[in-house]
């Protein structure tokens, strides 16, 4: 295939890929869901670090005990 | 349901009509009856409600005023209401019914100022948060869960709350709340548009696709529109949320989930601590008192004819249309009566709000203006009911001080017209202020305009209010202002 046609055929692509991008229907509040699933993943991890102090914390106490 | 049965329980024949605005829940039905309000509660959900009724959780939050008191109707009651009421197909088939105290003014979120709106989201989040211990939480997080008792706020959609499942991380109506709460505040915070106009068209308030659309590039970078507007957008944009996310999901460790939770309501509680609006906000009106178009004497006197008239009639519910700050208001609330009170500017309504919050004074402000007063919004123009569905025959003295000529000549309506509007209003008597077309006032807002009211003078404007009300008293406080008192014939 002759290098223009190729171009075309990539322009074509992208742009069916653009519009249906643009048409496709997604909530609007999804994004702020999203946003929040990952907020509580990383205050998840938070969770556990904050246990592991517990513990180290509580480890040194015994020691000095 | 039969006549004689609803009769023998205190509630007219056939006067149970569905509330309109409660059919989207298939947990329940809220019906009116009998100037009651009564809510029919499928079966299952009947159960769960009677449940979290007898809990502590619900006691402190009935003694803190933040949930509006609700019982179970007797049994002679139900049994006259119908156990299988059924509005429509679908509703519940086996039901039981409920009563809640009546809210005496319904309110809507696009009547309410910035204040009200920032002190009806703490409500809900304070509520969620407070549930949250006794491992229930709330299924949705909209300001059409609160009404306003005066200027207090109370959470009347009990069916909201549920029982949460114990692994889940996160708040599952925290979008709604964004939307319908957090950016109308920022929004009205930065760039000063109305609450009523981000709320009247847009129910379920705005999402972060429209509200993108208003920001500059600056403020999408900056806090709270990076966090509820820009990175929620590209997420979706990119179209990174696949169905699964808006299940429940465990997370398998309950005390996991419940500190996450307990952080994410902090934070909550800070950002819209930083969104609380603006209480020195001015406006064309907020400074009106303190520039009267005429002297301090004639304002005392006005005074003194109000306090006689609140003296002489004690009216029990007031509506102060144009309250402007509500200087006459405060008078009425401080002798006893239930005041609803109106203007069109929303800083004047935010101030008079906080006042009588502060004051903890029976006043209900509301932005409406009377010219064009809120419409009957949503399903069949059904849901919610108009201004004047709710305002006529309901008040025994309407005050409409200073206000007239501003209808008259701003929005052209003519004076019989708004005389017959007032007879509506109330059912007993009007204070009226006569404002002369050649109060510096009157010539101001007429703009050039003034030859279109030459011929409005003390007699026309008697002669217009003579044909539903008969003069009880009539006070000159300036050569161009007159205030009449006015008995409904």
């Amino acid at each position: 295939m002759p290098r223009p046609g190729r171009s075309v055929l990539l322009a074509a692509v992208l742009l069916l890929a653009t519009a249906q991008e643009i048409l496709a229907y997604t909530d609007p509040g999804s994004g702020i869901l999203l946003l929040q699933i990952l907020g509580a993943t990383a205050v998840g991890c938070l969770f556990y670090v904050r246990r592991i102090f517990d513990w180290l914390g509580g480890r040194r106490k015994a020691k000095r005990e | 349901m039969t006549s004689a049965s609803l009769h023998d329980c205190g509630l007219p024949a056939g006067a149970a009509v569905p509330e309109g605005r409660s059919f989207r829940d298939p947990d329940g039905s809220l019906v009116q009856a009998g100037g009651r309000i009564l809510r029919c509660v499928a079966k299952a959900a009947a159960a769960r409600l009677r449940i979290f009724l007898a809990s502590p959780a619900a006691q402190d939050l009935f003694e803190a005023g933040k949930l509006i008191p609700t019982w179970e109707l007797p049994e002679r009651e139900q049994e006259a209401l119908g156990r299988t009421w059924s509005f429509e197909e679908g509703r519940p088939a086996e039901a039981a019914w409920f009563e809640h105290e009546k809210v005496p003014f319904p309110s809507y979120p696009y009547e309410w100022s910035p204040g009200m709106l920032h002190s009806a989201a703490r409500l809900t989040l304070d509520l969620s948060s407070r549930l949250h211990p006794a491992g229930l939480g709330l299924k949705d997080a909209t300001p059409y869960n609160v009404l306003f008792r005066g200027p207090s706020p109370v959470f009347i959609d009990l069916l909201s709350i549920e029982r949460r499942q114990p692994g889940d991380a996160v708040w599952r109506p925290y979008a709604q709340f964004a939307s319908t709460f957090l950016l109308p505040l920022a929004i009205n915070r930065r760039y000063g548009l109305a609450i009523q106009g981000l709320l009247l068209v847009n129910r379920d308030g705005i999402d972060p696709e429209q509200a993108w659309r208003l920001l500059s590039p600056g403020a999408r970078l900056r806090a709270p529109f990076l966090g509820l507007v820009t990175i929620p957008e590209l997420l979706r944009r990119a179209g990174a949320v696949r169905e699964s996310h808006y299940s429940a999901r465990s997370t398998g460790n309950p005390e996991r989930a419940s500190f996450v939770l307990e952080f994410f309501y902090r934070r909550l509680r800070r950002q819209v601590g930083k969104l609380e609006p603006n209480a020195r906000t001015e406006s064309t009106w907020t400074g009106y008192m303190g520039n009267l178009s005429y002297g301090r004497e004639e304002f005392e006197a006005k005074e003194k004819f109000v306090a006689e008239v609140l003296a002489r009639q004690t009216p029990r519910r007031v509506l102060d249309v144009g309250c402007n700050t509500g200087a006459f208001s405060l008078m009425a609330a401080r002798e006893g009566a239930e005041v609803v009170a109106i203007d069109s500017d929303e800083a004047v309504i935010d101030r008079l709000w906080r006042t009588a919050s502060a004051q903890k004074l029976n006043i209900l402000p509301l932005v409406t203006n009377l010219a064009r007063p809120t419409p009957r919004m949503g399903w069949r123009n059904a849901e919610c009911g108009s201004f004047l569905d709710r305002a006529s025959g309901r008040f025994d003295l309407v005050l409409m001080l200073a206000v007239i000529h501003h209808m008259m000549v701003s929005e052209r309506i003519p004076i019989g017209e708004i005389m017959a509007l007032a007879s509506d209003l109330t059912t007993e008597a009007v204070v009226v202020e006569y404002v002369d077309p050649a109060d510096p006032m009157f010539r101001a807002i007429a703009r050039g305009r003034g030859h279109l009211h030459a011929g409005f003078n003390p007699d026309v404007f008697r002669s217009c209010s003579e044909r539903w009300f008969k003069v009880e008293r009539t006070l000159e406080i300036s050569p161009t202002r007159r205030l009449f008192h006015l008995r409904k014939k």
